[in-house]
C-alpha cells in the first residue's frame, strides 16, 4: 500500500448490478467499471469501452420533439436534431457528453453512462445485499470494462469488500500491469479470478480485440507463481469465425491446463445481447450478422476442452 | 442425505407421471360456469322460519342439522372421497342472511350470459318468492348499514345504494360470516363427532344436575353442539346408504368394490374416530363441507396443517402395507378436487369484483416446526409437495412453513416445485409468525402449531371480516382537499387545503396523514358497530364445538367474549401501498426537490389523465420508486406504516384485541384501481393499484434483491407489528431454470427468511406478461437479463431478448 495517498481514488462506474447469478458462485453484486484497453468486436458491454462519460440514446423511448423536445432546449452544444419522425438524434461529433440532456429527459431515452461514484455509495450498494451473499455463498464481483485498468480504485474497493468479510471475484481480460503495486494489492485480496482467454494466435487476437495477447498470456503464466492461492476460472466466449474451431479450443485448453491455479475453464457461447447497446451509444457493431453457436457446436467444443483441459 | 427425505425419493418421477386416471377424468368437470345451489339457503330459511322463538345458536344448529339431513347428496362415478354440495361441475352456495337481497335485483338486471354463475329459473323463483321475503330487512348488510352513522355511508357505499361499493373503505364483514379460520380436524379424526357429542352431553348433564334450566346459555350451546354432531352422523350415513345401493346395481366389479369401500368408510367416520388414512381424509372433507353449509369463512375454511394431523394415519397404513404412496396421493388429489369444485360465488357485483374469477383460498400448510420446536417435515409433507394439482388448478392454497431448521433437501425440493409450478406453493416464515403470536400472548408451544396465515386453533378468536382501505383514495383526498374520485364531488375526507399552496413536501405529507387518520378512525367505528351486531346475527355451532375454549365455557364464538382467548382486533387491509409511496415520492422529487413541475400543473395532468402530458407522465413513472432499496423512498413507506401501526396500538376492540393490519391477496387492487383517477406515479386512471406490500408494476428495477430489501424496511422498528403480508415476487423464468436456478431460488428463500418477511408468493412471469412488456417497455422493468459478465445497464433491452425468452418458454411448454 505504498502508492495510496490520502486522496480517495476515483473511477467511473457504469452500473452496479444486484442479483447476478453468473459472475461467480451464489448471488452476487457486480460492479461494472468503465473503460477497457481492449476492443473486442463481440463485446456485449460496449458502454464500458471508454474511460469517460458517454451519452446514450434509446430512440424507441423518445417521445419526439412535437411532444417533448426538452433536450434540444438545454443542450449547450446544439448537437441534438430531430429526424423526419420527430425523434431525436445526437450529432456525436459535436456532443461533449455533458449529460444535461439526459438529466432532463423524461423517458430516460437519453441517459448518461458512467458516473464518478463516491466510494461510500459503492459501499452502500454492495453491503446492503449482504444477506443474499451470506445465504447463497455469493459475494461481490468487479467487472467492466477492465477493473484492473483502474488499479488504485480496484484495490481500495477490494479492501472495502474484504473488510466486510464479503467474497470477492474479479473479472479480467488479463491485460493489466502485473508490476503495479495496486494491481498486486487487488489480486492479493481477490478470492476468485475470472480470466478471459480469447485466442492463442497473436495475429487473430490483435485483429479481433485490438491488442496483442503476449501480455495477457504472460500475466496468466506468472499468476500461479506470484499468487499461488488465487484460484482462477478461465472464461472463453466462443465467437463464430474467430475462435469456434476445435483446434483453437484445444490450444486454449492445453494452455490453461499448463497453469496450475486454473481450476476451471468455462466456454460461453457468443450472445448478441449487447447489440442494441452499440446503437444507443452511436457505435458500430461489427458482429451484426453472427449467430450464436448452436448447442451441438458447443458440445463439440466442450469435448475438445475435455480432451485437453480436463484430462 | 437429508434425514427427512423418504426412502423412495428417487421414485418421485414415477409418482409424478402416473397421473392417476381418476384425477385426469375428474379434471374437465372443473371447467365451465359454476352453478349456484340454493338448497342450503332454502333449507336454512325454512328452518329459521320455524324457529323464530329459539335462541340464535340453537336456531343455527337446527338449520344446519336440517341441511345435513335433507340436502340432496351425490356420488359421482369417479368419486373416492364423497360429499358434494351440488351436482356435476362446480357449485357454490347462497347465504341469504348476509347480503342476499341483492340477488333479486341483480338477476333481473343481468342477462344470463353475463352472469358469472348459473342459476335455474326454478331456483330463481324460489329465491325471490320464498327466501328473500323471509330475510328482507334482517340481512347482515341491511342491519349494518342501518346502524352506520350517516357520515360513514358514502365512504362505504356509492349513491346511497348499499349494494354498490364506493371502494374507498370496503367492509367485508357482510360478504362473509367470518374471517378465515381452520377447524380442529385432529379432534374429529381422533375422537369422532361421537366424542364431541359425548363431551357436550356430559357437560349438559352436569349443568342440569347443578340446577340450570333450558334457558341457560351454556345448556343452549351444548344442545346445539350435540345437534350438529348428530347431523354429521346422519349426513355421512346417507352417503353410506347411497354408496351401498349404487354398489348393488354397479356392473363394473372394480367400481363396485370402491363403492362398498366408500359405504364402509362413511358408515364409520366422521362419527367414530378414523381408522385409516382414507377415513381420515373422508372425515376431514365431511367436516369442512359441513362448515361451508354453516357459514362462509374468509377465503373459505382452511385445511390447516394437513401433513401433521393426517400423518399418524398415513404412517400406520404405510407400515401395515395397506396403502401405497400412489394411493395416498390419489386420495389427497381427490380432496383437492373436492375443494376446487366448491366455488365462492359472490351474489353482489362488489363481491365478484374483489374475488374475481370466484377465487377462493383454502389455506393449507405443510412443514414448519412442531409444538416442541423440532422440524415437523415428514414423509407426508414430501408427498403433498409432489401433487401437481395445487399448482395446476390453484387449489388448495398450499403454503410451506419455512424455519431455520427446514431440512436442506426439503427446501430444495420446495424450490424445484415452485419453479415447476409457476411459483407455487407459497411460503410462510415461522421465524416471524411465531414470535408475532407469542408477543400477542399465545403460548410458545401453541404458536409453533399455528396454521396458515397465523391462526392458532383453540387459542385465538375474533371473526368479524376485515375492512379494506383504498390508500390511493386517501392520497386523492390529500390532493383534492378531502375529495376523491370514487366519492365524486362530495368532500368525504378532512379539509386539508389546496396543495398548490403547500410550501414543503412535509406539508403535503401531513395532509395525507390527516386524511389517513380520519379513514382509520372511520374504519374502527364501522368495526365496532359490526362487532356489536354479531351476537344477534351470527352463530357457528359446528365451528364452536370444535373450539376447545367454546366447549369448555359453553359459548358460541359469535356470542360473547371467551375467557383465556387471544383476541384479534379488527383487521384493516391496506390496498395500494406502493402506488401511494411512489406517488408521494414522485411529488417530492418532481415538485419540491427538482422543481421540474408545479403542483398545479401536476394536478392538471392528473385531472386530464395525462392527456397532453406524455412527457410529464414519463417523468412521474421514472421518479424514484419503492422496491429499489432507495432508502429515502422506503422511508415514506415506513412513515405510513408507523402512523397506521400506532393508531392500531392506541385502540382496542370490545374483546380486548388491538386492531391489526393485513395485506390481502384477492383482486381488490384491480377493483379499487378502476375507480381511482391518475396518480402522481404515472399510473393512469383506472389502472390497477399495487398489490399487497409489493412494488408497483414495473417499478422494481433492481430485481428480487431490491424488492425484498425495500419490503423488509417497511417494518423497521415495528417488527412486533408484522402482519399478514404476502410479498409477491415476479420471477423471470429465464433466470430460474436448471440446477443453478434452483440454487438461486433456495438462496433467495433463505434471504427472505432471514430478512424476516412474513410470507412469499412467487410468480414465474408468463407469456402474456412478457408480451405486455414488449409493448409498453417503459412501464415494465422486471425482466432481468443475466449472462456471465453481462451488464444489463439498459434493463429493457431489445425485442431480441424478449423473443429469446419467449422462445425458451415455448420450448419448455411443448
Amino acid at each position: 500500500m505504498n502508492n495510496m495517498n490520502s486522496q480517495p481514488p476515483v473511477a467511473l462506474i457504469s452500473h452496479i448490478q444486484a442479483f447476478c447469478l453468473d459472475d461467480g458462485p451464489g448471488i452476487r453484486t457486480t460492479v461494472f467499471m468503465k473503460g477497457c484497453p481492449l476492443r473486442c468486436s463481440w463485446c456485449f458491454n460496449p458502454e464500458c469501452f471508454s474511460f469517460s462519460q458517454e451519452t446514450s440514446l434509446r430512440q424507441e423511448r423518445c417521445l419526439g420533439v412535437d411532444v417533448c423536445g426538452i433536450c434540444r432546449n438545454v443542450c449547450p452544444e446544439k448537437c441534438l436534431y430531430a429526424t423526419a419522425s420527430g425523434t431525436i438524434r445526437i450529432d456525436r461529433a459535436l456532443c461533449g457528453n455533458c449529460g444535461l440532456c439526459a438529466d432532463h429527459c423524461p423517458t430516460m431515452a437519453l441517459s448518461t453512462v458512467g458516473r464518478d461514484m463516491p466510494l461510500e455509495e459503492v459501499k452502500k450498494a454492495i453491503v446492503r445485499n449482504r444477506d443474499f451473499y451470506l445465504h447463497s455463498g455469493g459475494g461481490v464481483t468487479l467487472g467492466g470494462g477492465e477493473p484492473l485498468a483502474r488499479p488504485a480504485f480496484a484495490a481500495t474497493l477490494a479492501g472495502l469488500v474484504k473488510s466486510h468479510g464479503i467474497h470477492l471475484a474479479v473479472e479480467t481480460c488479463g491485460y493489466f500491469d502485473m508490476d503495479d503495486a495496486a494491481v498486486r494489492h487487488t489480486l492479493e485480496q481477490t478470492d476468485l479470478l475470472h480470466f478471459d482467454i480469447k485466442h492463442l494466435d497473436r495475429g487473430k487476437h490483435k485483429a479481433f480485440t485490438g491488442v496483442d495477447n503476449i501480455r495477457i498470456m504472460d500475466n496468466l503464466r506468472v499468476l500461479p507463481r506470484d499468487f499461488p492461492d488465487l484460484p482462477i476460472v478461465a472464461h472463453c466466449a466462443i465467437i463464430p469465425g474467430f475462435n469456434d474451431s476445435e483446434a483453437a479450443v484445444r490450444r486454449m485448453g492445453q494452455f490453461a491446463k499448463s497453469i496450475p491455479t486454473v481450476c476451471d475453464f468455462r466456454l460461453i457461447p457468443y450472445s448478441p445481447l449487447g447489440a442494441p447497446k452499440y446503437q444507443y451509444l452511436g457505435k458500430e457493431f461489427l458482429m451484426g450478422y453472427a449467430l450464436p453457436p448452436s448447442p451441438e457446436r458447443m458440445r463439440v467444443l466442450e469435448r475438445c476442452l475435455e480432451a485437453t483441459f480436463r484430462t | 442425505m437429508d434425514p427427512s427425505m423418504p426412502h423412495s425419493a428417487q421414485s418421485f418421477d414415477s409418482v409424478h407421471s402416473y397421473g392417476a386416471p381418476r384425477v385426469r377424468h375428474m379434471l374437465p368437470s372443473l371447467a365451465g360456469t359454476p352453478r349456484l345451489c340454493i338448497e342450503r339457503a332454502l333449507l336454512f330459511t325454512r328452518s329459521f322460519a320455524r324457529t323464530a322463538q329459539a335462541p340464535l345458536p340453537l336456531r343455527w344448529a337446527t338449520a344446519l342439522a336440517e341441511v345435513l339431513a335433507h340436502v340432496r347428496i351425490h356420488i359421482h362415478k369417479h368419486d373416492l372421497i364423497v360429499g358434494r354440495g351440488g351436482a356435476e361441475g362446480r357449485y357454490g352456495f347462497f347465504y341469504p342472511e348476509l347480503e342476499g337481497i341483492y340477488l333479486g335485483e341483480f338477476q333481473q338486471k343481468k342477462s344470463r350470459g353475463e352472469s358469472p354463475y348459473y342459476i335455474s329459473e326454478r331456483d330463481m323463483r324460489a329465491i325471490t318468492e320464498e327466501i328473500l321475503p323471509f330475510w328482507s330487512g334482517s340481512t347482515f348488510r341491511e342491519k349494518l348499514s342501518a346502524h352506520l352513522p350517516q357520515s360513514l355511508i358514502p365512504l362505504f357505499y356509492r349513491d346511497g345504494d348499499i349494494y354498490k361499493p364506493s371502494f374507498i373503505l370496503h367492509e367485508t364483514a357482510t360478504i362473509r360470516h367470518s374471517l378465515h379460520w381452520i377447524l380442529d380436524y385432529e379432534k374429529v379424526l381422533h375422537r369422532g363427532f361421537e366424542g364431541i357429542w359425548n363431551e357436550a352431553h356430559e357437560k349438559l348433564c352436569r349443568l342440569q344436575a347443578d340446577g340450570h334450566g333450558e334457558q341457560d346459555d351454556r345448556i343452549i350451546f351444548y344442545r346445539s353442539a350435540m345437534m350438529v354432531a348428530d347431523g354429521m352422523r346422519i349426513y355421512a350415513l346417507r352417503h353410506a346408504h347411497m354408496a351401498r345401493q349404487m354398489a348393488a346395481s354397479e356392473a363394473n366389479p372394480t367400481r363396485r368394490e370402491e363403492l362398498l369401500a366408500i359405504a364402509d368408510c362413511c358408515g364409520h367416520v366422521p362419527w367414530k374416530p378414523a381408522r385409516s388414512f382414507r377415513e381420515a381424509v373422508q372425515a376431514q372433507w365431511f367436516t369442512q363441507l359441513a362448515s361451508r353449509f354453516e357459514q362462509l369463512h374468509g377465503g373459505i375454511i382452511g385445511n390447516g396443517r394437513v401433513d401433521q394431523y393426517l400423518y399418524p394415519y398415513y404412517r400406520r397404513d404405510m407400515e401395515n402395507g395397506v396403502i401405497t404412496r400412489e394411493e395416498a396421493l390419489e386420495i389427497l388429489d381427490c380432496l383437492w378436487l373436492n375443494i376446487a369444485r366448491f366455488v365462492r360465488i359472490q351474489p353482489t357485483e362488489a363481491g365478484s369484483l374483489i374475488y374475481e374469477g370466484n377465487a377462493h383460498y383454502e389455506h393449507t400448510c405443510i412443514g414448519g416446526l412442531t409444538r416442541d420446536g423440532e422440524d415437523a417435515t415428514n414423509d407426508l409433507s414430501w408427498l403433498i409437495l409432489e401433487s401437481d394439482i395445487p399448482s395446476l388448478i390453484g387449489y388448495p392454497d398450499l403454503h410451506v412453513r419455512i424455519h431455520h431448521g427446514t431440512p436442506e433437501g426439503f427446501l430444495r425440493r420446495v424450490c424445484e416445485r415452485m419453479i415447476q409450478g409457476g411459483g407455487l406453493p407459497k411460503l410462510l416464515n415461522d421465524e416471524v409468525i411465531i414470535p408475532g403470536l407469542t408477543v400477542r400472548g399465545v403460548p410458545l408451544e401453541k404458536a409453533r402449531d399455528y396454521c396458515s396465515a397465523g391462526k392458532v386453533i383453540n387459542t385465538m378468536a375474533y371473526f368479524s371480516g376485515s375492512t379494506w382501505l383504498n390508500l390511493a383514495a386517501i392520497l386523492e383526498m390529500a390532493m383534492y382537499d378531502g375529495c376523491c374520485t370514487p366519492g365524486g364531488a362530495e368532500r368525504l375526507g378532512e379539509h386539508t387545503g389546496d396543495p398548490c399552496l403547500f410550501a414543503t413536501f412535509e406539508d403535503f405529507f401531513q395532509a395525507f396523514i390527516r386524511q389517513l387518520h380520519r379513514a382509520q378512525k372511520n374504519i374502527l367505528m364501522q368495526q365496532y358497530i359490526t362487532d356489536m351486531l354479531r351476537p344477534e346475527s351470527m352463530a357457528a355451532p359446528l365451528l364452536s364445538s370444535l373450539h376447545d375454549l367454546c366447549m369448555d365455557q359453553g359459548m358460541d364464538v359469535s356470542q360473547g367474549v371467551l375467557k383465556n382467548a387471544v383476541y384479534h382486533g379488527g383487521q384493516t387491509a391496506i390496498i395500494g401501498l406502493a402506488t401511494v409511496i411512489d406517488s408521494l415520492a414522485a411529488i417530492r422529487w418532481l415538485v419540491f426537490e427538482r422543481k421540474k413541475v408545479s403542483m398545479a400543473m401536476l394536478m392538471e395532468a392528473l385531472r386530464t389523465n395525462f392527456e397532453g402530458y406524455a412527457s410529464l407522465r414519463h417523468m412521474c413513472a421514472n421518479a424514484p420508486a419503492y422496491g429499489n432499496m432507495d432508502s429515502s423512498v422506503d422511508a415514506l413507506g415506513q412513515r405510513i406504516m408507523r402512523v397506521v401501526v400506532d393508531t392500531c396500538a392506541q385502540h382496542c376492540n370490545r374483546f380486548g384485541g388491538h386492531p391489526e393490519l393485513i395485506y390481502v391477496q384477492a383482486t381488490a387492487h384491480i377493483a379499487m384501481g378502476r375507480l381511482i383517477g391518475a396518480t402522481p406515479n404515472g399510473r393512469q386512471a383506472g389502472e390497477p393499484l399495487s398489490q399487497g406490500v409489493s412494488p408497483s408494476p414495473g417499478a422494481a428495477r433492481q430485481g428480487p434483491t431490491g424488492v425484498l430489501a425495500s419490503a423488509s424496511s417497511l417494518y423497521k422498528g415495528m417488527e412486533h407489528a408484522q402482519c399478514e403480508s404476502m410479498l409477491l415476487l415476479n420471477l423471470p423464468p429465464n433466470i430460474f431454470s436448471g440446477d443453478a436456478g434452483v440454487r438461486a431460488l433456495v438462496a433467495l428463500v433463505r434471504t427472505w427468511r432471514n430478512q424476516r418477511h412474513w410470507g412469499l408468493a412467487c410468480k414465474l412471469i408468463d407469456r402474456s406478461y412478457l408480451i405486455g412488456m414488449q409493448h409498453s417497455p417503459s412501464f415494465y422493468g422486471e425482466l432481468l437479463t443475466r449472462a456471465p459478465g453481462f451488464s444489463d445497464h439498459f434493463p429493457e433491452l431489445s425485442e431480441g431478448v424478449y423473443n429469446d425468452v419467449l422462445h425458451s418458454m415455448d420450448a419448455k411448454i411443448t
